[in-house]
């Protein structure tokens, strides 16, 4: 019975070796920076006129590399224009090197002058003035005017597939009267102006732009701006070389190669090994002590923005309770969820949102961790435990459900494991359910619009640094009108937190600005749309030998004109 | 036998035509939509009107059947459409990883085959010994290890302890080589994860060697051969590697249809520009066009490398030619 | 064919045997659970990142958990997921490729170009979807392990379902006008039935690799404590970096790699019996 033998062996194998690549296949998280479905650039508070310092452009102290500088990104970024790159960060700061901004927020996120040189508010807040720098020019060597300025807001406004449009829909005109004077009249005050667009929106040529019938195919990156994009090879790394003609001086290092690394391990590694110089992305916690032994490394450390949350469906009972809420962000250990996930390399998070570092942070009586008195909230709201199976009801609805939460998130997964196990005691039972991102966001942010509804319990959620550089921008986590709150993705309804974000969105005083973004943090910190967990510190780890110039932006990280320029060194 | 292959190839085609179809479907049915990508980060600003406008610029507002038959009728035209993503057309997306996949699949390819088909028949021909016996364990081993564990393994040993040899990337980024100074940049970053791949892709193709010699060795006409006094050599090459060959044949062409997925895990552990770490993250990211189109490759290759096969066989073992295949 | 009759030749064969003792070492590992481990696997009993010690023989994970404990308890995951993907593989495979064999034909034409078609499946998108809508659970993974799986032993089983089919018995059967049930049932099957027992066994091998990939993958259960969870969290929280890898990495892969092979060797072991001839010139049992 040979023969036999060999049929089965030879059909052995087409689907067993199928299998067995099969399974080899597959490949861990992209890895992508904690920027969840929100970013963009913050709203200023108020911009009121600055002078320019005189920047003069000074001579490079730092001695001349002979080596490019390396620092490793994360992913492609596409041709890297303001129409097809692609994360907010390191994408956007990216960008910055080749493009130029009207204004420059400096290391504590402050709008400073930088194509403008004056910056001056009408006092009903409706005009705005800039007065631009005469010696400026683009990398082809032709002056960058006020044309160039109005051409740009006016491509953006026109051309909407950018995320640089929704903030100029308040913009009604743009002047340009001569070659270094912008008149931008806006439909009513934005307190954020300053923030946003002016210190966000990258100025493009017009004589390239011009006639653009799809902003997506312009490949062109002649920009103003510190670098050159010398070089872009797909998946692989981009390579930017300084200008050195810039208005602002020669930057300090003369090329910059980003390779591409999407493998968080690989980056850390790499950098170990010398075969990078620095990177985009933040130290995890594990990894801190050891890279602070070694002595090729160096450290820089900072408040990190990025806002990790348990976000509630308050649409949903029984999460549409305060009651129930309060509870349960009484019962959440912060601190023990720093001290054991991060390791310590986090700040515990205020209940009334803003990060403690903000210029609008004013909380002073945050309630702390204490589980009997979540249990004295709930049983003074009258949920008990009616059935004995440990979990309490909410007028005959369960304080049970489904937290959800992005599979290939270590620190969110372990957070979520640890609240799920922290709230039990509390008579709240929470199934952590790990999916893949987009499923998750699709039934918290399906389409990533707020109006479209939502299908979730809990969930564990993150939001970038940008919606905490903007203080305004907390508006848009709470207001019911799904125009104004973008980011509302639990439903939240509330008519004071309408009323006060309201207002806020056309004050200009900075002082009553202030005022009422204390009122919105107290609110907050009352009804709870979600828990503020904590924010992980920013920990960007260095080659001193490569480079030593590196400054850290408040909550952003290193990599910006800041670190290249000497007229930005605080 | 022509008649045969005919009706195998409109069966072959009907199977392109189901898996062309269940490519376009899955991606669909994942819940999720391309809009954040096609939309970049600001999404959750855009109104009603600006995510239409943004969906039917790419067909994704029309009702399915109708964005199906546009999907055949651009594949017939060769047109693959555009990434999401990358804003490049999927061709030139896929033509940019594909150098780099053949390179390092392929190369691992020849050597897990080459290696393993040598000791394989080598293990079968002294079947019962303890290199036999050795051999066998060290591939059920191998082929047990999780390829990324492997990986990085090699990584934290050869790149970070003893820096030998790069821990990322097909090339140095940045680096200007020319002519032999990049034949030897490539060389180097491809060494550990080509040892990776090979070493995992070793133990299947080892042990089916190993497997269907043994079932020939056993086989009468050895026993005559040998009776009638031929050298084991001539034994072992002309009458049982031979004849063991149908089932080698099969899986050297199964991992050639799998070469163009390219090797995932191994990829990315190095972060190699390859087809199979681009399948994945557009997967993650609802890039519908690049899933599409990488996949339509696979299956071609793949259907391609079971029609080469059915040609083959009957080269190989007359038996076959009767037709039940 | 008996299961005592088998056990008792798979002994006999000392690789065999070894993969036996070592499968009922899992076995006991997988019924004992957290009887078995020291801290109850979920409890933050150590400090994060803790290296062995006598408190903990293989340190604490990221968050401080014991891995000794971890390990333990992942093994009754890991068999449990790969036995049940494989009987699910193996009876689909079953099914189809005694249909297909027995009846050629259309039947077999129609049934072989589906296997050709799952050939081709993106493997990625469909887990996706399945886990989307089923909940990533244990489930969902057994469900699309045993989905991808089957087709190998179906091709398998055909082919020996064609060689059986001509035989002599199957035919008298047939003339005899045993119906097909009857032939399928009382003739073929217990022919197939060695070849299935293989294929399971290498299945649930095959499935255990495929879990911990997924899990890797972060498409898999984060959740559930398998050993393909305790990798990702490796993976994800730089355990080869920070030197923690020879206690945390080396075991799971280690188990994962024994319980393999051990299942392949008893998997060779009955293959070797299927082909006694093949086993080697004149080797006895």
């Amino acid at each position: 019975m040979v023969r036999s033998r060999m049929r089965p062996l030879w059909r052995l194998l087409p689907l067993f070796l199928a299998l067995v690549l099969v399974a080899c296949g597959g490949a861990p998280q992209t890895g992508a920076p904690p920027a969840a479905p929100s970013p963009a650039a913050p709203e200023p508070t108020s911009a009121p006129a600055a002078d320019a310092p005189t920047v003069a452009p000074e001579p490079t102290s730092a001695a001349p590399a002979t080596e490019p500088l390396r620092v490793a990104i994360v992913g492609d970024e596409g041709t890297l224009t303001p129409y097809t790159y692609q994360t907010g960060y390191p994408g956007w700061n990216m960008l910055n090197l080749v493009y130029d901004t009207l204004l420059i927020l400096d290391a504590d996120n402050l709008p400073q002058p930088w194509l403008a040189e004056r910056h001056t508010i009408s006092d009903d807040g409706l005009i705005h003035t800039l007065t631009l720098r005469d010696d400026v020019t683009w990398h082809d060597g032709r002056p960058l005017t006020s044309a160039d300025v109005k051409f740009s807001y006016e491509f953006y406004k026109a051309n909407r597939q950018s995320r640089w449009t929704p903030p100029m829909g308040v913009i009604t005109t743009i002047e340009a009267p001569d070659a270094t004077t912008v008149v931008m009249t806006l439909a009513s005050p934005s307190p954020a102006f300053a923030l946003q667009p002016l210190a966000d929106v990258p100025i493009i040529p017009q004589h390239i732009w011009e006639g653009a019938t799809d902003p997506k195919a312009v490949e062109s990156t002649v920009g103003s701006g510190p670098y050159q994009l010398a070089e872009y090879v797909p998946e692989q790394f981009y390579r930017f070389t300084a200008n050195a003609s810039y208005f602002a001086g020669a930057p300090s290092v003369p090329e910059i190669i980003t390779p591409m690394i999407s493998e968080p391990n690989t980056i850390f590694a790499a950098l170990r090994s010398g075969e990078i110089d620095a990177t985009v992305r933040s130290l995890p916690p594990e990894l801190v002590s050891d890279f602070e032994g070694n002595a090729e490394l160096a450290l820089q450390k900072g408040p990190g923005y990025a806002t990790n949350l348990l976000q509630f469906n308050t649409e949903r009972a029984p999460w549409d309770k305060a009651a129930v809420r309060q509870a349960i962000s009484r019962a959440i250990n912060r601190q023990q969820l720093i001290d054991t996930i991060l390791l310590g390399q986090g700040t515990v998070g205020n209940p009334g949102w803003f990060h403690p570092a903000s210029p609008v942070y004013q909380l002073t009586d945050a309630p702390a961790f204490d589980l009997a008195a979540a249990q004295a909230i709930l049983d003074e709201a009258g949920y008990a435990d009616g059935d004995g199976d440990g979990v309490r009801e909410a007028d005959g609805t369960p304080l049970s459900g489904e937290l959800l939460v992005y599979a290939n998130n270590p620190i969110r997964l372990r957070s979520a494991e640890l609240i799920a196990a922290g709230l039990e005691p509390l008579g709240v039972r929470l199934k952590v359910t790990a999916i893949d991102p987009d499923s998750v966001d699709a039934k918290v942010w399906p389409e990533f619009d707020v109006a479209k509804g939502r299908d979730f319990d809990l969930a564990m959620w993150n939001w970038s640094a940008p919606v905490q550089i903007n203080p305004l921008r907390a508006v848009g986590l709470v207001h019911s009108d799904p125009t104004i709150g973008t980011l509302n993705i639990g439903g939240f309804k509330n008519a004071e937190a309408d009323r006060i974000g309201d207002a806020w969105r056309v004050t200009v005083d900075e002082a009553e600005q202030r005022a009422l973004a204390g009122e919105l943090e107290a609110l907050i910190a009352a009804e709870l749309p979600f828990v503020t967990l904590f924010y992980e510190d920013g920990n960007y780890a260095f080659r001193p030998t490569a480079y030593d110039g590196w400054i850290y932006q408040k909550g952003q990280g290193t990599f910006s004109k800041l670190s290249f320029l000497s007229a930005l060194r605080p | 036998m022509l008649r045969l292959l005919l009706a195998r190839a409109a069966q072959y085609l009907l199977v392109i035509w189901a898996a062309v179809t269940l490519n376009f479907l899955l991606p669909r049915l994942m819940p999720g939509s391309p809009i954040g990508l096609l939309a970049g980060e600001e999404v959750g600003q855009l109104t009603a009107e600006e995510r239409a406008e943004l969906l039917a610029e790419v067909g994704l507002d029309a009702p399915l059947p109708v964005q199906y038959a546009r999907y055949l009728g651009s594949l017939i035209r060769g047109d693959f459409g555009y990434s999401y993503q990358r804003n490049q057309p999927v061709t030139e997306v896929i033509l940019q990883r594909l150098p780099w996949t053949l390179l390092l699949s392929g190369t691992s390819l020849v050597l897990a085959t080459v290696i393993a088909v040598t000791l394989g028949a080598a293990a079968a021909w002294r079947h019962g010994s303890r290199g036999d016996l050795t051999l066998v364990s060290v591939s059920l081993v191998l082929d047990a290890l999780p390829s990324f564990w492997i990986g990085m393994l090699l990584i934290a040993i050869f790149a970070v302890e003893l820096p030998l040899f790069p821990s990322f990337g097909a090339v140095t980024a940045g680096g200007r080589y020319e002519g032999w100074a990049y034949v030897r940049d490539v060389g180097r970053h491809m060494f550990l994860p080509l040892v990776t791949l090979t070493l995992t892709n070793l133990s299947a193709t080892l042990l089916t060697t190993r497997s269907a010699m043994l079932s020939v060795l056993g086989a009468e006409y050895i026993v005559t051969a040998r009776a009638k006094g031929l050298r084991e050599r001539t034994v072992l090459f002309r009458h049982a590697f031979r004849n063991a060959l149908p089932p080698i044949a099969t899986l050297v062409g199964l991992n050639l249809a799998f070469t163009i997925g390219g090797a995932t895990v191994v990829e990315t552990v190095f972060s190699y520009p390859g087809l199979g770490r681009l399948t994945y993250d557009a997967v993650l990211q609802r890039d519908y066009p690049v899933l599409q189109g990488a996949f339509l490759l696979t299956t071609l290759v793949v259907v391609a490398a079971n029609l080469l096969l059915d040609l083959v066989y009957p080269l190989l073992d007359p038996r076959i030619r009767r037709g039940a295949l | 064919m008996s299961a005592p009759g088998v056990v008792r030749d798979l002994w006999r064969w000392w690789p065999a045997r070894i993969g036996l003792l070592l499968l009922l070492g899992f076995v006991v590992l997988a019924i004992g659970g957290e009887r078995l481990a020291p801290y109850p696997p979920e409890a933050l009993s150590g400090r994060p990142f803790a290296p062995p010690s006598r408190e903990h023989w293989l340190g604490t994970n990221d968050i401080g958990q014991d891995l000794l404990s971890e390990l333990i308890v992942g093994a009754r995951i890991s068999l449990l997921v790969g036995l049940l993907s494989a009987t699910l593989a193996t009876a689909l495979g079953l099914l189809v490729g005694l249909l297909a064999g027995y009846y050629g034909g259309s039947v077999d034409a129609v049934l072989m170009r589906v296997v050709d078609l799952l050939l081709v499946v993106p493997f990625l998108p469909l887990t996706v979807v399945l886990a989307a809508y089923l909940g990533p659970s244990l489930l969902t993974l057994t469900l699309v392990i045993g989905l991808v799986s089957w087709s190998r032993p179906a091709r398998l089983i055909r082919a020996q379902v064609l060689t059986l089919r001509s035989q002599e018995y199957v035919l008298a059967a047939r003339a005899l006008g045993v119906d097909d049930l009857g032939v399928l049932q009382r003739h073929l099957l217990p022919g197939t039935l060695t070849l299935a027992l293989i294929q399971f066994i290498l299945g649930t091998s095959q499935a255990i690799l495929i879990e911990s990939a997924l899990s890797f993958l972060g498409l898999g259960d984060p959740t559930a404590a398998s050993w393909g969870s305790m990798l990702y969290y490796a993976q994800a929280r730089s355990a080869f970096l920070t030197g923690a890898w020879p206690w945390w990495v080396v075991p799971p892969g280690a188990l994962i790699a024994t319980l393999v092979l051990s299942l392949a060797l008893i998997g060779v072991g009955l293959e070797a019996r299927l082909n006694p001839a093949a086993r080697g010139r004149g080797a006895a049992a």
